[in-house]
Order: structure tokens, then sequence, then C-alpha cells
């Protein structure tokens, strides 16, 4: 069992989320280093070696650790107060009786006595947030009159108010890609958890895939995927412009091992792979190759000491692809070639990365503050060498046999190259922000007779608190996750490549 | 949605009850290989034994072990104890296999439970918060809508290019865009349609999914 959990603890150099109890918050961290939350910066060594799930109050700046009764009585009321304004429910009291209810109170806002300059000097004075909040309770005129439950769900908010208390949880796709759609949806193209999980599921992505895919979520897509192929197949990871964005990877607490298979492919390779592939047809690569999928771009320090331990997944990979090449296309006058003439030289390629020094740190991908230690060689625009792009171009023409797109741009362009390396059969997934751009590719695969089971759908989805006897809707609810196409490939039917390479270097522009 | 609120990967060890179709059963296992398993319990000796069948029909018994048997009586039978990361539930009663799930769930390990009824929820989710043995405990309900594409016809005489909605599904567009767009004013015809895009009839609710997480051992 590779991904044993007994003993759920917090390590070194977790990634992890840290989110805040009013729950508007939830901040992707690593636990090495000092952080900023609520724009004061926060050391969390003092978590390491608990367990996740634990909740931390913040004191001076450092995490403690709440005693697990109060713990308990936090989350029994944690869904309730936090989704979304006051409500006027009489609660259901399930072990006492109901004291009291609301129907006798006014809302002058006069309740309390303390001013809120008063609260201020308590609060300067260094008075601890019980004392504040017996004292507000001491100065309060409807407090005592209120039920068992409204007591509780007043001291909860004031404790929320006045004290800083935040739950750890672990990183995985579900609570990476929540912090971020909560935090900032835009800079994720709007993709729900939910629309994340029918993007895995419908494409099929599973260990051992090869898949190509365009992540226009600064990685969270990529990361998800390498995350359920732990090491085992090859993510070709398109990018558009100069270098490829997916720090969010970092996040996933991948080994340097399952992040090796991710390669990245500037988009600009997408278009003579393609040509090459429709003229030549796919190429399999012999079982000395690949090497090459394993070994290249992205290593560190520590993948490089490990060599390649992954050779017999690839070369499983290898031989499927051989199989592939017995059976003809459907409709194709494609020939195939068999084995790649061109050999990609493994030892020029394998790129630098910028790790950050110690061995086993996460690898860093793109904008980061530090240059890459090997200069950029040859004078084209991705910066990349002329041996790095015969690697990946070589790559593309192995084919793969999985499509994703989900990009913020249109993603047409892109799906009328990127079919051209895959292999019929194979299941694809388009994800947009809209519906709009998803109708053109629909109505494009449609007219071509590109494509079998085509489906365009979205995810409604809605949130439900479940406390005892109290399970309703939560008051806030996301109106949409995306759009998604998806659909099974079956093969090209015109054979010579439509696009000129003038018509490429316009769609890139 | 299950293998993400789940958290399955390669490796990881998942209980499932009922196996019903397997069909759930056979996500679950392409997402757990290579190196893990699931342990899927039928209480129905005919299902379990038809179940059996398709596993190794698949090509999947090196992964999903099939065991006939009730959770809610028996527990999760020949499971390591604290060696679950996931269990799944599909059943009448799930809050009554509750107990048996805290032995064999690790800490941090996710349970999801599938009902049709609130008040089968609630009763689950009493059962989870119950001397705090699981946190995070939240529900979702989820449908997925599909979109049909049909093209608007110009009001010309010359005849729109026809696409119908998605290919097998022919059910009518709930709601059109409105008034038809008009083609423009002079006699030209259009060279492409106006696209139009709706919502077809979908099924409105098969169940809510209750989630938690093994909070550490007891201390």
């Amino acid at each position: 069992n590779i991904c044993a959990m007994s003993g759920d603890l917090i390590a070194a150099d977790d990634s992890l989320i840290v989110r805040s109890y009013d729950d508007k918050c939830s901040y992707i961290l690593q636990v090495n280093g000092e952080k900023k939350i609520n724009k004061s910066r926060v050391s969390l060594k003092e978590i390491i070696g608990q367990p996740y799930g634990a909740v931390f109050e913040l004191n001076n700046r450092k995490f403690v650790r709440v005693s697990n009764t109060e713990q308990a009585a936090i989350e029994l009321y944690d869904a309730d107060d936090n989704k979304g304004g006051e409500s006027t429910e009489v609660a259901v009291n399930l072990d006492s009786g109901v004291r009291g209810n609301n129907h006798t109170f006014v809302d002058t806002n006069t309740a309390q006595k303390l001013t809120n300059e008063d609260i201020k000097n308590l609060k300067e004075s260094g008075t601890s947030a019980t004392d504040i909040i017996k004292s507000l309770i001491q100065n309060s005129d409807t407090f005592a009159a209120k039920t068992d439950y409204a007591q509780a769900k007043w001291i909860k908010k004031k404790e929320n108010k006045y004290r800083r208390r935040y739950k750890v949880l672990r990183s995985n796709p579900m609570s990476i890609c929540e912090a971020s759609f909560d935090k900032n949806k835009e800079k994720i193209c709007n993709l729900r958890f939910d629309s994340l999980a029918q993007i895995i599921s419908q494409s099929g992505v599973h260990s051992g895939t090869r898949v190509l895919v365009m992540d226009s979520m600064t990685g969270l897509l990529v990361g998800s995927l390498a995350y359920r192929m732990r090491g085992q197949g090859t993510i070709l990871a398109l990018y558009g412009g100069q270098q490829p964005h997916l720090e969010m990877v970092n996040s996933f607490n991948l080994s340097a091992e399952e992040i090796n298979i991710i390669q990245p492919v500037p988009s600009t390779e997408l278009g003579p792979a393609a040509r090459d592939v429709c003229a030549n047809g796919f190429s399999y690569a012999s079982a000395d190759d690949t090497d090459a999928i394993t070994n290249s771009f992205p290593t560190t320090t520590y993948a490089s000491q490990r060599g390649s331990a992954t050779q017999s997944s690839s070369s499983t990979d290898a031989s499927s692809n051989e199989a592939n090449a017995a059976i003809p296309s459907v409709g194709h006058k494609r020939t195939h070639d068999g084995i790649t003439t061109t050999t990609p030289a493994v030892e020029e390629t394998r790129m630098e990365v910028t790790s950050a020094g110690d061995a086993g740190q996460a690898v860093s991908f793109g904008n980061d503050t530090k240059k890459p230690r090997s200069a950029p060689k040859g004078g084209n625009r991705t910066g990349k060498t002329d041996a790095e792009r015969t690697l990946i171009h070589s790559y593309l023409r192995q084919g793969v046999d999985r499509l994703i797109i989900a990009t913020k741009y249109r993603p047409l362009p892109i799906l009328k190259q990127a079919l051209y390396v895959l292999q019929p059969s194979s299941s694809f997934v388009l994800f947009h922000e809209f519906l709009e751009p998803l109708v053109d590719c629909y109505l494009y695969l449609q007219a071509n007779n590109l494509a079998l089971r085509l489906v365009l759908s979205d995810t409604w989805m809605r949130e439900f608190q479940t406390l005892p006897g109290r399970v309703r809707p939560d008051m806030f609810m996301s109106t949409s996750g995306g759009f998604l196409l998806s659909g099974i490939y079956i093969g090209m039917v015109p054979c010579a490549y439509p696009f000129g390479a003038s018509a490429e270097a316009a769609e890139h522009a | 949605m299950l293998l993400v609120l789940l958290d399955a990967q390669p490796g990881r060890v998942i209980c499932e009850a009922g196996t019903g179709s397997g069909s759930v059963s056979t996500s679950f296992a392409r997402a757990l290989r290579p190196g893990g398993k699931l342990f899927t319990f039928e209480f129905h000796q005919d299902r379990q034994r038809q179940a059996v069948a398709d596993f190794d029909r698949y090509g999947l018994l090196d992964t999903i072990v099939s065991q006939h048997g009730d959770v809610c009586k028996q527990g999760f039978a020949n499971v390591p104890d604290g060696g679950v990361d996931g269990i799944f539930l599909d059943l009448p009663m799930p809050w009554l296999a509750i107990p048996h799930a805290d032995k064999c769930l690790a800490h941090g390990g996710r349970i999801v439970s599938f009902s049709p009824c609130i008040e089968q929820i609630d009763k689950t989710a009493v059962e989870f918060r119950r001397d705090g043995r699981y946190y995070d405990v939240r529900m979702f309900e989820t449908l997925a809508g599909n979109w049909g594409v049909r093209a608007e016809a110009p009001a010309k005489k010359r005849r729109a290019v026809v696409s119908s909605a998605l290919a097998g599904n022919e059910a009518d567009p709930s709601s059109s865009a409105g008034s038809a767009i008009a083609v423009d004013g002079s006699g030209k015809p259009q060279e492409q349609p106006t696209w139009l895009s709706y919502q077809m009839q979908m099924r409105s609710h098969t169940g809510y999914l209750l989630v938690a997480t093994r909070s550490p051992a007891d201390e």
C-alpha cells in the first residue's frame, strides 16, 4: 500500500490546506517557512506531527492545538454558523427541552451594553478572548433568555470574531480545488471540484494512460491527473506563451517520480507534430527510447539519484503502442512507421529545474524568480534547445490516448490540431467556463464525423448543512462550475493536413 | 464525484457496500490500480455471484475482492483494522454500518454514504458526529444536466442546415431562446445558421452524497 494513511500526521515538507473558521478563506500553504494568514506572518512549524483534521488557535503567530472536547463542540456548530446570515430557525433541541424562543425579542441593537469603544479597549489591554466573551455575556440584556442552542450559536460567533481558529486539512484534488475556487475562481476558469471530478472520470485518465492536456488553471488539473496516475503513464502538458504555468502542481505533495511523468509542451510544437503524424502516421518508440519519457524534464536532484525505477511501466506503454500499430485505422491512408527513426539524445535534454535546494523539495514550475541553471540555446521563441524540441516532437508523434482541453481561450483551434495526435477510439474532454466555445467544438466534431457519444453537459451542485434534525441547503450556492464536452474520437477521415504554417502562426498570434 | 470525495488513487484500499451491478466497483478498480484493492460486499447471493463473474470477465479480480455478506450485521469481513482508506455505502440503513466502519477506517480515511431520502442522511450524519469520531461532515446534491444544440431556421425559403440534438436523445427543449433572430435585412442568405443551446430533460434526483473524514484514534 504505497499510500499508507495510518497516523495521518502533518509532515515537515507537506503542502496542506489551512481553513479559517469563518470559512471565508482557505489557504494552500507549505509547512516549511513562514506564511501569511490574515495579513500577518505565521509559522506552521508547531503543527508538524499533529494529526490532520485538528483545530488550532493562532496565538502570537504560532499555532496552538485546541482540546478535543472543544473541537467536538466546534464541529457540531461548524456547518451551521458559517454558511450565511442570521437564521430564524427554532432549534429542535434533541437533548433538553427548548427553554425559550425569540418571539419576545425586539431587535433594537441595544441589547449589548458594552460599546465598541469598550470592546476595543478590552482587546488592546490584552484581555483574552474568553474574558472578552464573558464580559459581553454579562453585559447583554438578552443572553440569559436565549435557548441553549441560541446561546451556543452566539458564543460560537463571538469566538470566531475574537479567537482565530484554523483547521488543517490534507491536500488532495478536492481540497485544493475548493480552496482555489473560494479564493479566486477566475484564476481556475471557474472549475468547481465536481466539474474537475467529471473531467477525470469522463476522460478516463488513470495510471498508465498517455494524456495530452491543456491546463489554464496554473496546474490544478495537471496536478490532479498526476495525483491519480502516481508515476505511471505520461502527461503532455500543453501551454501557450513562453512558459508553462503549473505552480499548483507543487501543492499536491507528489514525489519527484510522480511529477516526472509531466512533460510541458509549448503549443507551437503541436502543429508540426500534427503535420508529421498526418503525413507519416504515429511513431512507436522502441524499448530504448522509452527511457526518454521517464527521465526527462522536470527532474530534481532527488529524482536523478533514483534512476529510472519506472522503466517497467514505460515498456508496457511501448508494447501497447506496438499492439495498436497492428490495427489499421479507420478510413486512413496513413502508413505506420513502426520504429521511430530519430533517437533523442537524452543527456543533453535533461533540463535543469530550479529546485528549492534540498533534496526532496517540491519542483518549481515556471514563473519562478530564480533563473534556470542552463541558459536556453537556439533562437526559437520557446527558448528550448533543438534537442529538447526533438524530444517533445517524438512524444507527440507517439500519440496519446486521452485528450483534455481546459483553457480560458477558445478550445476549437487547439482541438483541431490536437486530434491528429490522438489515437482513434480515445476519449476526450473539453472544459470551459462558458457554453458557447464548446458549442463551436461540438458543431465542428459533428459536421466532420469525428466523434461518437458527444455529450455537452454541466453539473448542478448544492451543499447542505447536516446538523441533527436540521438538514437543509446552505444559504449560498455556486451557480456554475463550468461546462464539459466529452466524446470518443473515431479517427480522422481527411488525411491531408489542412493547416499551413502560416495558419498556425496566425492561430498562435 | 465518488472518486474525488473518497480521495481514490492508485494503491489505496476501499470498501464498498452493496455491490449492486458492479458498475461503481469497476470505476473504483480502475482508479485504484496498480497496487490498490476494492473489497465489495453484496448481501444478495445471486447478485454477488453475477458480479464476481463480471469482474472475472473484465480481468479485475486482481483488484476486486467480492464477498457475500451483510455489512450492517457482520461488518466488513476480512478487511484489516485501520487499514482501509475509503468506504462507500449505498445501503437503505447506512447508520447501522457506521460502527463497523469505525474499526476498519484509517485516521484521515473518507466515508461516503449515498441515500435518496433526507431522513436517511439525518440519521447517518448523527452517527458520524457522535463522539467526534468523524470530522468535516458534509452533504452534497449533484445533478448532471445535458445540453442540446439546434439550428435555428432562418426566415427564408432557403433551408437551414439540419442538425438535431445529441445522438440518441431527442427530448424536446424545455425552452427556446425566444423569438427568431432576424437574418440580415437584405435578401442575402446567411451562410451559417444560428445555433441555440438548450437544456434537456434530466432526471432530477437520485440521491444525496454524505461524506465525512475519520478522526484520529480516540486519545
